[in-house]
């Protein structure tokens, strides 16, 4: 009761800073009333932060983080959020990086990075020169952690109600040698890949392994270690990397997965990817436009263990679907994105997605059998003029997300 | 239907409006030039408002229910909105803590108005000055120092690449402000060598990250460097004079300090800020928040002086470079243009984002070939200037068009800048800004003013006219009468030439409203209602009021 008397002092009186400043109510205040009672927790989020930013300005906070944060830079540690991909939930990584911090030609970069979910992110690498002209020599090894991994079953024609979940390790170690050619740049690389499966962390969801036990999914249960050579061809004709207004980017890849533990496991993987830029006539008003194609060459059924599936459902792509809501052997998907500037630092977007998940791409495509995903947002612009926050809204016959995530969708 | 109305919304529509209903039209005691708040108080607190709160409180929350304020809207729709509450009964604003008629009532001389409200000549050049403190945290550097008389002076730089920039719109602002009416700081521009300066035994500096520690020689050399030499191995610099008193931190743009006995009219009813957005409008003033006042304490009266400080962010300047092309035409975060700009899907452009006109680096970017006086924003929504009427709109529109050129030019002079032509180009911005603004508001509110009774004849001057912004040709003006104490017959309406004045022969005892309208081409004005008392032989005007 007391509570009660004092929520409601609290949404009678100071609802104004007039009111704090020693002004009564008026009239404006009586009807402004509902509104203000529709408002209160948006007005005791305001006071939370009016203490807040004055404590924070007191204590010259905002002063000491950016003077740490550029201190850290100088000197080669960048702290930035997210970065572990999609599904982990709040959390941040770490880059040491030589290259701030003497000048050689041999730079190494430390990563780590963890989220709330428990997903985990190490990695070192060093590159050197590559005996071409600009060319690169890169040798890395990491570690990475998933532990809230979704599998809905294999097939376009999973159903969202079988949503479970799988925890996935992965150790890798490898070398890749880049070099530009004008706007092209080749990428050849070995890596090393060993993959654990265990039980997913989701308690609100059986794991993948009690769900779909009883069905002949690959790899269900199963650690597999892979040997992968790849390749890689990007041709990059975009005016500006961070923020295209105009211009292509394409891309084509090969690996190739020999098994080196597991039964069997064994298949090539080739993607293709093209993305246009069209500008619309005034700065970051742009039709962006993007397909993209994975296949999978499996050397026999059951060659490839489910979590190497292309997958489609996540923040980038089929923004209405749950992550990972659809895998198979082949995947295609196209995106077409309206974005505009509705402010200095921040951008409106409007998307259509259109793709789906195939056995076999080229015997089962079919305009008519695309899974559906469209919605919009504002992206919020960093220093350097790229996308450093997305939020968006997608929606599908299925459902509606709410994103809210760090970069560029593409 | 019509008992419902009679009953239920009638009587909603008089208690919203009835908020509204200002106090009588004239008064026949001598109107009111002082207003009675320097009574002696104890000691304010003082208050530090925070700079980012202060955005955040501004622009989000009560800018929702602003625009869901119901009895806002009807005030304006029926042309009632709450009128200021620091004028008197002739529609001038009463002298003040916060404000003092100077240059529009009382006309400064091009001397007085570049003088401002300097006492002397700035620091004493007799011998060395000591830096007491310095300062990191800012983008501008500077530091304070004590001269050889004892007096405080805050030292502030111009930015990097832009000499001359952000001292003399400071200065220049100044001395401008001074003249309108407010209370502001005594601002010089200095030149100076290095051997001028002396680090203080009990220097303090205060380092990015706040920490607080003796002052070093290397850290004044830090903010030398950053400053840079401006002729030579000179440095020139903005020197503000401490204001006198005691500081006891910010004034809010809206409500009343508390602790302030002598704050009896809610900020954001104060003429004397609601007009401000004119003066900041016509000087590109878009830093005009909360973070840029100062109360302070007088020690021999006790009360407090309000003041306006830090006009490094006007004219071209924005403090620490030149201004961009949004600034001034649209708010930092402008929630009206990006609802509209979403909604639209980006096909309106904002044409003024992509204008970049910078001809003098010592003048920045101080732009009126499209200066729109109602369009301009401050850096975030001020709660008195939106509270901003058509008459508090012509009043700041006659104190701005008061300014001759001769005026303006001796203000800019103050600011010292070595390039001529840079002078010239800040005159003509200031010149045509003015007319603009002048333009704009003498066509919301009949622009006639300057109401003397001469013999039998109530004489007046039609401001538009007298100040060059329209030619005359084609206007006309009528006046009507009305017996309004005790209520009498009406008269007219008649054509009147203002030169001749309002014929006041037959005027019957008691107070008598003459309203007064002037016809352009196309259209009539709202009227101005002056009250006249007639007492046996004596006239007296009791009271002004403007429609809009």
């Amino acid at each position: 009761m007391r509570m009660g008397r004092f929520l409601l002092l609290l949404i009678l009186l100071p609802t104004s800073v007039r009111a704090q400043e020693g002004g009564g109510p008026t009239v404006d205040d009586l009807f402004l009333l509902p509104f203000r009672v529709a408002f209160f927790p948006l007005r005791i989020f305001a006071l939370g932060l009016k203490e807040g930013i004055t404590f924070a300005e007191d204590h010259r906070l905002f002063n000491r983080v950016h003077y740490a944060a550029t201190f850290l830079h100088d000197h080669g540690v960048f702290l930035r959020p997210g970065g572990l991909g999609d599904g982990a939930g709040p959390g941040g990584r770490l880059d040491i990086d030589s290259a701030a911090l003497f000048s050689s030609p041999v730079r190494a970069v430390l990563s780590a990075g963890a989220s709330f979910r428990n997903y985990q992110f190490y990695q070192i690498g060093v590159g050197l020169p590559g005996g071409l002209a600009n060319s690169r020599l890169t040798v890395f090894g990491g570690y990475r952690l998933k532990t809230e991994e979704n599998f809905f079953g294999l097939g376009s024609r999973s159903q969202p109600g079988d949503r479970s979940d799988f925890t996935l390790e992965e150790s890798s170690a490898g070398g890749q040698w880049t070099t530009p050619l004008g706007p092209l740049r080749f990428l050849a690389g070995l890596r090393y890949r060993d993959f654990n499966i265990r039980r997913g962390q989701d308690d609100g969801i059986p794991d993948t392994q009690d769900r779909f036990g009883g069905t002949p999914v690959p790899g269900l249960g199963i650690g597999t270690t892979f040997l992968v050579p790849e390749a890689e061809l990007v041709l990059d004709l975009r005016d500006d990397p961070v923020l295209p207004n105009r211009g292509l980017w394409a891309m084509i890849r090969a690996e190739n997965y020999d098994g080196l533990r597991g039964r069997g496991f064994e298949f090539g993987r080739f993607g293709a990817e093209v993305r246009g830029y069209l500008p619309l006539g005034r700065p970051r008003r742009v039709l962006a436009l993007r397909a993209r194609a994975e296949v999978t060459d499996a050397r026999a059924p059951g060659s490839v263990p489910f979590y190497l599936f292309p997958r489609l459902g996540s923040h980038d792509t089929l923004r209405g679907l749950r992550r990972d809501r659809l895998r198979d052997l082949d995947a295609a998907l196209l995106t077409a994105e309206y974005r505009y500037p509705i402010w200095r630092h921040m951008d409106a977007v409007l998307f259509l997605e259109a793709g789906n998940v195939y056995g076999d791409l080229f015997d089962e495509f079919d305009l008519d059998h695309l899974e559906l995903s469209y919605g919009g947002g504002v992206r919020i612009l960093g220093r350097d003029g790229g996308v450093m926050l997305r939020l968006e809204i997608g929606a599908s016959p299925e459902r509606t997300n709410f994103i809210l995530k760090f970069g560029e969708s593409f | 239907m019509a008992r419902f109305l009679r009953l239920g919304v009638l009587p909603i529509v008089v208690w919203v409006l009835g908020g509204c209903a200002g106090a009588r039209s004239y008064n026949l005691r001598p109107p009111l030039w002082e207003a009675a708040d320097r009574d002696s108080i104890p000691l304010p607190q003082e208050r530090d408002v925070s700079e980012y709160y202060d955005f955040f409180e501004n622009t989000f929350l009560p800018q929702l229910e602003r625009g869901l304020s119901l009895p806002r809207y009807l005030r304006r729709w029926t042309g009632h909105p709450h009128q200021s509450r620091d004028v008197n009964s002739l529609d001038e604003v009463v002298n003040s803590t916060w404000y003092t008629n100077r240059h529009y009532l009382l006309p400064m001389t091009p001397g007085e108005i570049a003088r401002g409200p300097n006492t002397g000549i700035g620091p004493d050049t007799s011998g060395v000055w000591t830096v007491t403190r310095g300062d990191k945290k800012g983008v501008t550097p500077g530091f304070w120092i004590r001269d050889p008389a004892g007096q405080i002076y805050i030292l502030k730089f111009d930015p990097p690449g832009y000499p001359e920039l952000s001292s003399a719109a400071e200065v220049v602002s100044t001395k401008l402000f001074y003249a309108a009416g407010y209370n502001v700081p005594e601002n010089f521009i200095v030149s100076f060598r290095r051997d001028r300066l002396q680090v203080g035994e009990e220097a303090r500096f205060t380092t990015e990250v706040g920490v607080r520690r003796p002052m070093t020689g290397a850290d004044l050399e830090g903010i030398l460097e950053q400053a840079g030499t401006w002729q030579g191995d000179r440095y020139r610099a903005l020197a503000s004079k401490f204001l006198p008193g005691v500081p006891r931190g910010q004034f809010s743009y809206v409500g009343r300090r508390g602790d302030d006995p002598n704050d009896l009219i809610p900020h954001e009813d104060r003429r004397s800020l609601r007009a401000l957005r004119v003066l900041a409008a016509w000087l590109n003033h878009v830093d005009t928040r909360t973070h840029n006042t100062m109360d302070m304490y007088q020690p021999q009266g006790g009360y407090l002086v309000h003041y306006l400080i830090d006009f490094g962010s006007t004219l071209g300047s924005s403090g620490d470079r030149a201004k961009f092309g949004w600034e001034g035409y649209e708010a930092q975060w402008d929630n009206g243009l990006i609802l509209r700009d979403l909604l639209t899907f980006g096909f309106l452009s904002r044409a003024w984002d992509e204008r970049k006109v910078i001809r003098y680096p010592s003048v920045g970017q101080l732009r009126w070939e499209d200066f729109e006086p109602g369009a301009w924003k401050p850096y975030y929504p001020n709660p008195a200037f939106q509270n901003l009427t058509s008459r508090d709109g012509y009043w700041g529109a006659k104190i701005v068009t008061s300014f001759g050129e001769e005026d303006i030019r001796a203000a800019v002079a103050s600011g010292q800048l070595s390039d001529p032509a840079a002078e010239a180009y800040l005159v003509r911005a200031l010149v045509e800004r003015r007319d603009r603004m002048g333009r704009y508001w003498f066509r919301r509110v009949a622009p006639l003013d300057r109401f003397a009774l001469e013999g039998d004849r109530l004489r007046f001057v039609d401001l538009a006219v007298t100040r060059g912004l329209e030619s005359g040709e084609g206007q006309s003006y009528q006046y009507a009468t009305a017996g309004v104490d005790p209520q009498g017959p009406t008269g007219g309406p008649h054509p009147v030439d203002p030169q001749v004045g309002v014929p006041l022969v037959e005027l019957p005892e008691g107070v008598t409203r003459v309203d007064l309208r002037k016809r352009w081409p196309r259209q009539w004005s709202p009227p101005v209602r002056v009250f006249i008392w007639r007492d046996g032989e004596r006239l007296r005007i009791v009271g002004i009021t403007r429609e809009d």
